[in-house]
């Protein structure tokens, strides 16, 4: 690799313009929040948040720089965490027999759960 | 490049004023403190081997406290609460202190930069680091002992864990740092593969032990943190209670074992995996010949390394968890058995045509290969859901990872010893001598747990303390083989004393093998190899000459 | 240290592969409470969006300008330090420490209205107009999940000062100044969990 140090040719204003960018999705997402999405609310949030996540790797983090391997495990990390996520929800939204809250029959400080 | 390995009589090297100008091996020169702060891997490695064997010794010991206790059906030598923290401490220390740190961090430490021609590990400071936060964890893990043992089992379920009076805290937070020493290797590992090969070590060129390794690290990294945070989680509600998974304040106990086995399932590949690169080193430096398939090798671990991400519901099938996921970790967790049947079958015709010879690491190879099949072959059964309802939380399941860990993790971890120890300290055991004890250590190992599999199966629950009548001969047969096996066991480490006392001189690649490893010299100097090694061949090249 | 690898460039690729290393192991720290987090949605469902819009959608806002603001600090500094402006770089860098105090004080006031409240983890959650276990729950994992994260904007920042200082001496150049990048890293990568954290905590109604 060579050091790219010397090279005049990188300018700041990529920079700036990325912190733009990540501004006007978080406004987005903050104005998307009062509009009525419905079952997609949470989606479209998490996708605006992968969309600034990105920028912010491929612009601040310079993941373009980065060897392959490095780009490589960015996904690998991400999709771990996807698959965690997944395994949790595919067990505890399809249950037939819940262990869980709906269960809970102790009160704990005062606190119920309200019936269903 | 060969030059005779210049080796200095012992009794220069020991004085320690003396501090002879250039060291003949990494094992000589400097004195005590030049070992504790060395950064050094070799030295590294040799101190894990310490440190684990001591780990393997006191989980041996509780062991066999278990099976003495289990002779009779009622109380023999302890109460039901010592039986419970007997039964902890020996998955605890076994598992996190053992099976999960000994073969990367002695072997893989020792050996990764000398199979790819280095100089050292990328990050040696670190390496250090790993095994001061390793002896960090292990201490404070043991504090429990102190504060009269914990008795939650080493899954740490709650909300038995949380609630228990018994010392969790210390092992919850004791296995947290020793998952940091876990994580620490791991990165340190997998830069070392990719940034310190040596002039012409292709990837494609690797020891089949490195790509075993590289598997492994990955794991390690992106699954210790989930089992950090599950212990934190554990160990935070017992301090100040938070109770995120209790069910009094609407949690749920599930999600626990979801994140509890997110990691502690891939954690078996963690201790099998580095297991499974021994065995094919072992396979190829004892038949003579190359691997019948490279790629099948290399590419299953980390298709091992893929899949065993994908299958930790298997744990939960009869804890309340959806039918849903239910079916797709059953279905998912077979696949573990496909990349796991390639590797055997692949070790299996390595053999064809080869001049196999038959001195102990070969032997504990087989033992691995039949131990591990079995082993492999009851974890499909347990995978299928319908089945697993009958074995779960049976001493059939105690049976199918013992011999998984011990069969597959502990015999390959044998084999290791035997067949590296020329390498790490320039002498030869007594091949006669260790052959009895591998014979011994897998008659005990059978005899162990075979019985395991039928009081499973005919219903004996795992983890109690007492039982019907009508087992006790089959516990009476397991206490026995238990006991041959720590016979085995005593008799290895007795024999591997007396030849690093006074075993004679080994050559410098005593098997003939071709991993670049041998290359250098043994014990390999603290440099690893004079100048700058080329490779031009590749690890299994037994038709050119070395 | 270095003399044991074969180049510069290698060291400086082996610290930069070793430092993602790390990142990841961190996203996977914060993984293991974004999957209780999914758990708890799907299990309580609507009850346990409804505790979100408890939380103070202004200052999670903020918060998340000031974030992303001083990466944007952040990677000018190393930009900076790129080009050898090391007095610079050290500037850039106090700012972005200055916006994580300016974060971490917008989230003590945040915390201290919602003990004021009785918005409290755990089993010491009393608060009266939402009592229910799922907004019980929900609350936990928002101190789990925002302490963890105040702790690796506290470390960042600590890092940060670390690197700010010695450019300031000028102990770095144009060419060398690997840890200032790693530190620089590590803090955007607190943003990148803040960015996931922010609408899952704040914006779900």
């Amino acid at each position: 690799m060579e050091p790219e140090a010397t090279k005049p040719t990188e300018r700041a204003m990529p920079l700036v313009l990325a912190w733009a960018l990540l501004c006007a999705l978080t406004a987005t997402s903050f104005g998307a929040r009062y509009l009525p999405l419905g079952v997609f609310a949470t989606p479209v949030a998490l996708a605006i948040a992968l969309a600034k996540a990105s920028v912010v790797l491929v612009s601040f983090m310079r993941l373009r720089h980065e060897a392959t391997s490095v780009r490589l495990l960015v996904w690998v990390a991400f999709g771990t965490v996807v698959l965690a996520c997944a395994g949790v929800i595919g067990d505890a939204g399809f249950r037939e027999l819940a262990p869980g809250p709906q269960f809970a029959t102790t009160e704990a400080h005062g606190i119920s759960r309200q019936e269903p | 490049m060969t030059t005779p390995a210049l080796t200095l009589p012992e009794a220069v090297a020991e004085r320690p004023l003396l501090a002879p100008p250039a060291p003949a091996d990494y094992l000589h020169g400097g004195g005590v403190r030049s070992w504790l702060l060395t950064r050094d891997h070799k030295r590294i490695a040799v101190m894990f081997l310490g440190a684990t064997s001591l780990a393997l010794l006191l989980g041996g010991i509780f062991a066999l406290l278990l099976r003495a206790e289990l002779l009779t059906p009622g109380p023999t030598i302890m109460s039901a609460e010592a039986y419970n923290r007997t039964f902890t401490l020996h998955g605890i220390v076994m598992i996190f202190m053992f099976m999960i740190p000994a073969i990367p961090t002695v072997f893989g430490n020792f050996l990764l930069p000398l199979m790819i021609g280095a100089r050292d590990v990328a990050f040696p400071r670190l390496n250090l680091a790993s095994f001061y936060v390793y002896l960090t964890g292990s201490a404070i893990t043991l504090t429990s002992l102190v504060a009269g043992g914990a008795d939650m089992g080493w899954t740490f379920y709650v909300p038995y864990s949380t609630t228990s009076p018994s010392a969790v805290a210390n092992v919850a937070f004791g296995v947290f740092v020793l998952g940091l020493s876990s994580v620490l290797t791991g990165i340190n590992f997998i830069v070392t593969v990719h940034t310190m090969r040596t002039k012409g070590l292709a990837w494609h060129r690797l020891p089949l032990f490195v790509w075993s390794l590289y598997a492994t690290s990955i794991i390690q990294v992106l699954a210790t943190p989930v089992l950090g945070m599950s212990l934190l989680l554990v160990a935070v509600d017992r301090l100040w209670g938070i109770g995120i998974f209790d069910p009094a304040l609407g949690g749920d106990p599930l999600l626990f074992q979801h994140l509890f086995w997110f990691y502690s399932h891939p954690a078996v590949y963690i201790m099998i995996l580095p297991a499974m690169g021994v065995i094919s080193e072992v396979v190829c430096a004892f038949s003579r010949n190359p691997p019948a398939s490279y790629r099948a090798i290399a590419y299953s671990s980390l298709g091992i390394a893929l899949v065993g991400f994908l299958t930790w519901g298997h744990h939960l099938f009869v804890a309340g968890m959806s039918l849903l996921d239910g079916a797709v970790f059953g279905v998912l967790s077979m696949f573990v058995a496909v990349f796991s049947a390639v590797k055997v079958f692949t070790w299996t015709l390595t053999l064809r045509r080869g001049s196999v010879s038959f001195e102990t690491p070969m032997l504990y190879f087989f033992w691995f290969t039949f131990l591990f099949t079995f082993g492999g072959m009851t974890g499909v059964a347990v995978a299928t859901s319908s089945l697993d309802i009958h074995w779960h939380d049976t001493y059939f399941v105690v049976a199918h990872f013992h011999f998984i860990m011990v069969g597959g993790t502990l015999t390959a971890y044998l084999a290791a010893l035997h067949y590296w120890f020329p390498k790490f300290f320039g002498r030869r055991y007594n091949e006669r001598w260790a052959t009895i004890a591998s014979v011994t250590v897998f008659v005990g190992f059978v005899l162990t747990f075979v019985p395991q599999f039928l009081l499973g199966n005919a219903g004996m629950p795992r983890r109690y303390y007492a039982y019907p009548p009508e087992f006790q001969w089959l516990n009476v047969l397991s206490s026995g083989g238990a006991s041959i096996l720590a016979a085995g066991m005593l008799l290895t480490l007795v024999g591997l004393v007396y030849a690093l006392v006074a075993g004679p001189r080994s050559d410098r690649n005593p098997w003939g093998a071709r991993t670049y490893e041998w290359l250098s010299a043994s014990p390999p100097p603290t440099e690893n190899f004079e100048g700058e090694l080329a490779i031009t061949r590749g690890p299994y090249d037994y038709h050119l000459p070395e | 240290m270095a003399e044991h690898f074969e180049s510069v460039e290698r060291k400086d690729q082996a610290a930069h592969l070793g430092m993602w290393l790390f990142l990841a192991s961190e996203v996977l720290l914060f993984g293991a409470l974004f999957a209780v987090y999914a758990g708890y949605r799907v299990e309580f469902g609507y009850e346990f969006v409804v505790a979100s819009s408890h939380n103070s959608i202004a200052i999670g806002t903020t918060n998340t300008f000031v974030l992303v603001t001083s990466s944007l600090f952040a990677a000018l500094a190393v930009h900076a330090a790129r080009s050898g402006r090391l007095r610079r770089a050290a500037g850039l860098l106090a700012l972005t420490i200055g916006c994580g105090l300016l974060f971490l004080g917008l989230k003590a006031v945040e915390y201290g209205e919602h003990f004021r409240a009785g918005i409290l983890p755990g089993n010491h959650y009393h608060y009266a107009a939402l009592p229910t276990h799922a907004a019980n729950a929900f609350f936990t994992l928002y101190y789990l999940m925002t302490g963890l994260h105040a702790l690796h904007v506290t470390g960042g920042m600590v890092a940060l000062g670390a690197v700010g200082y010695r450019a300031f001496r000028g102990a770095y150049s144009a060419e060398r100044h690997l840890p200032l990048e790693l530190a620089v890293l590590y803090w955007h990568l607190v943003d990148v969990i803040w960015l996931f954290l922010w609408p899952l905590l704040y914006l779900m109604h």
